[in-house]
């Protein structure tokens, strides 16, 4: 069975600023991570604030992550960020693992994680 | 008892979900609890895509896995016959993810889950059949101890 990876998209307004907010579902891995970053890169420029959504996601491996590590480069040299909102257990133990949330803002809900943007 | 399982599969990333399913399910039967077993599959997938991306150089080519769980241990060995993997200075037991998300890396992530997840990760290659092996280990977690009222 193929595997199922699925991304749905809105822009919230966070105080002056505009976010993009992605809903990401389904697995995110070594086949699927390309539609992630395709996502990300078609708005680098014109949208550097950005949310990710997690609840809906029911893996990720290291290619997902490593979607995160480049792209959240690409946002914060354009005065955005990435930031990720309510992770699933098992995805937060994965990026535990490896200390993302040290270096990545993680928020419970996106409302949290649209706010921040707000100053 | 040891269960065993086993699968052949193109070397092909369609192919990662599939082998996930087969290794969840082996560990449903496993005394690992759930936060461990996501682990682990996290752990096979990123050596079976390791394997995928480079083994054969964009030749086609066969991957087989296969899964022994017993009373003591989940042993997991992927083979291949694709070219020869030196994981060298890949294999690291520390990462600087602040560095590597500075820096925008993608890579060097999946060998160092491996090797936090895993007791044990080794890469053997029999050069005569063309054969590379990579052997993962984890050990069960030692049984609860019994109360003192549930031993008398």
């Amino acid at each position: 069975m193929p595997t199922q990876f699925s991304i749905s998209d809105s822009v919230r307004q966070a105080g002056d600023a505009r976010v993009r907010v992605l809903s990401l579902k389904g697995q995110l891995d070594a086949h699927t991570f390309p539609v992630l970053q395709s996502a990300l890169e078609a708005i680098t420029d014109m949208e550097p604030r950005v949310v990710l959504e997690f609840s809906g996601l029911d893996y990720i491996s290291s290619a997902g992550l490593g979607v995160l590590s480049k792209m959240t480069k690409e946002f914060r040299e354009r005065e955005g960020d990435i930031r990720l909102a309510a992770l699933p257990d098992k995805i937060r133990n994965i990026m535990d693992l490896l200390g993302f949330s040290q270096v990545i803002q993680v928020h419970g809900t996106v409302d949290d994680a649209v706010a921040t943007y707000t100053s | 008892m040891t269960v065993r399982r086993s699968v052949s599969i193109a070397n092909d990333s369609s192919q990662l979900s599939s082998v996930r399913g087969l290794v969840k399910d082996l560990l449903e039967t496993s005394p690992f609890d759930s936060t461990w077993r996501n682990k682990i599959v996290v752990a096979v997938d990123e050596a079976l895509a390791n394997v995928v991306e480079h083994a054969y150089e964009g030749d086609r080519g066969e991957i087989q896995i296969l899964l022994e769980l017993d009373h003591s241990r989940l042993q997991v060995v992927i083979r291949d016959s694709g070219v020869k993997f030196n994981p060298g200075d890949r294999l690291q037991s520390e990462i600087d993810i602040h560095e590597h998300i500075r820096k925008g890396l993608k890579g060097g992530l999946g060998m160092f889950l491996m090797q936090q997840i895993m007791d044990e990760v080794r890469f053997t290659q029999d050069a005569q059949h063309c054969v590379n092996e990579l052997v993962m280990v984890k050990r069960l977690p030692p049984p609860e101890p019994q109360s003192q009222s549930e031993s008398e």
